[in-house]
């Protein structure tokens, strides 16, 4: 059995170098050093991730489920179509975003409150953007590093926007609560609330181009928390996109 | 068997950086400690320790700084607890669990941390029935 006194110094140097690279990292100078092997590993990574994540045989099921989320998708475009046509609008919007940039990226991975992607600063990425697919909201990118990015779901406590109903047109705050679902809150108690309705960003995105876009599909609403005695009533929202089966997503960069 | 137990460990550290939160590679280099017993534990703490921070984007060096003070703590053991008996892993194994998710992990770190026991349960009943036939077979 080894004395413990030699394993004190071993133990010492281990640990010293470890706290000296903690403390580098933490200041960003190992960011090259990172990102390097982030390149090394993102192969290893996609293969696993699409080994363990294969999509489900192309069913009858499946196929109506997707019809039928594009039919919602498209009911919520054509109600805001008509909504857009009975106003009166300038042509040179000045609150209107900067055009978008759709960037491509790959699930490489799995976390409690989100999932990685393949995408990071070095394709211009950073904390914040916002992650969609195919105008529904997914979530927002929460880090970033050279290489890979963490996506926090609609779902993650840190996500707090504001949203409207389509049908209703009430306005209010979407907040994840580290659930399945999303909570619409705030919602003045004149407003109404219809289960099934479905649910849109409203736009918030300040002069630095941060924010959420508007007219993003957010989830439909599955049921409707409303009491007299409160100041506001809630609604919980469920999105249209089924997460565990997401394999690519898309970056909205240059806001 | 310890080459075993290295290949899995390279498994492990993908797939706690790809795939789940289960703390998998703090279990196996428990089963390697109790299995050598020795300074070379450090290392395959520190390499395990980095590439997982660089698979999950935390700090480089978070994460090695953990296993390594924890294999520390427990080699300074193995001269006052019999540490190769079923007690001692399940023990190290769900409070060293507990403590890594409290400082990385979210979620329901007790289920994930008795999930967690019973895989480095299972893994050091395999490491030590191969000990064993081994030592016979040297008797022999």
């Amino acid at each position: 059995m080894k004395r413990r006194g030699s394993i004190i110094p071993i133990f010492v140097f281990f640990f010293v170098t470890a706290l000296i690279l903690f403390f580098f990292a933490s200041q960003g100078k190992l960011n090259g050093v990172t990102g390097f092997f982030e390149q090394v590993f993102l192969p290893v990574q996609r293969l696993g991730f699409s080994l363990s994540n294969k999509p489900e045989a192309v069913t009858s099921e499946s196929n109506l489920r997707e019809e039928n989320r594009k039919l919602l998708t498209q009911i919520a475009k054509q109600k805001e179509l008509e909504r857009e046509n009975s106003a009166l609008r300038d042509q040179f919007q000045t609150t209107n975003p900067s055009p978008h940039k759709l960037l491509p990226a790959q699930l490489i991975g799995l976390r409690e409150d989100g999932f990685l992607i393949d995408r990071g600063t070095s394709d211009a990425v950073k904390t914040g953007d916002v992650v969609i697919y195919k105008d529904n909201l997914v979530g927002k990118i929460g880090q970033a590093s050279s290489h890979i990015s963490i996506v926090y779901l609609l779902t993650h406590k840190d996500i707090s926007f504001t949203a409207q109903t389509i049908k209703t047109g009430s306005l209010g705050v979407i907040k994840g609560n580290g659930d399945s679902l999303v909570i619409l809150d705030n919602v003045v108690l004149s407003d109404k609330l219809e289960k099934g309705d479905l649910v849109r960003t409203k736009g918030d995105i300040d002069d630095s181009g941060k924010g959420f876009p508007p007219d993003l599909v957010v989830g439909k609403i599955v049921s409707v928390n409303k009491k007299a005695s409160a100041l506001f009533q809630q609604a919980e929202v469920q999105s249209l996109v089924d997460f565990d089966r997401l394999e690519m997503v898309f970056v909205v960069t240059g806001n | 068997m310890f080459v075993f137990l290295l290949i899995l460990l390279s498994i492990f550290i993908f797939v706690e950086g790809t795939l789940t939160s289960l703390p998998l590679v703090l279990v196996c280099l428990l089963c390697l400690m109790i299995m050598r017993r020795d300074e070379s534990i450090f290392i395959l703490a520190m390499i395990a320790g980095l590439l997982l921070d660089i698979l999950s984007l935390r700090p480089l060096g978070s994460t090695c700084l953990f296993f390594i003070f924890f294999m520390f703590l427990l080699l300074l053991y193995q001269r006052k607890y019999e540490i190769d008996s079923y007690p001692f892993v399940g023990f190290s194994a769900f409070f060293g669990s507990l403590l890594f998710l409290a400082i990385f992990g979210e979620g329901n770190i007790f289920v994930e941390s008795l999930i967690s026991t019973c895989i480095g349960l299972v893994l050091f009943a395999g490491t030590r029935l191969t000990i064993r036939q081994r030592q016979e077979a040297k008797i022999i």
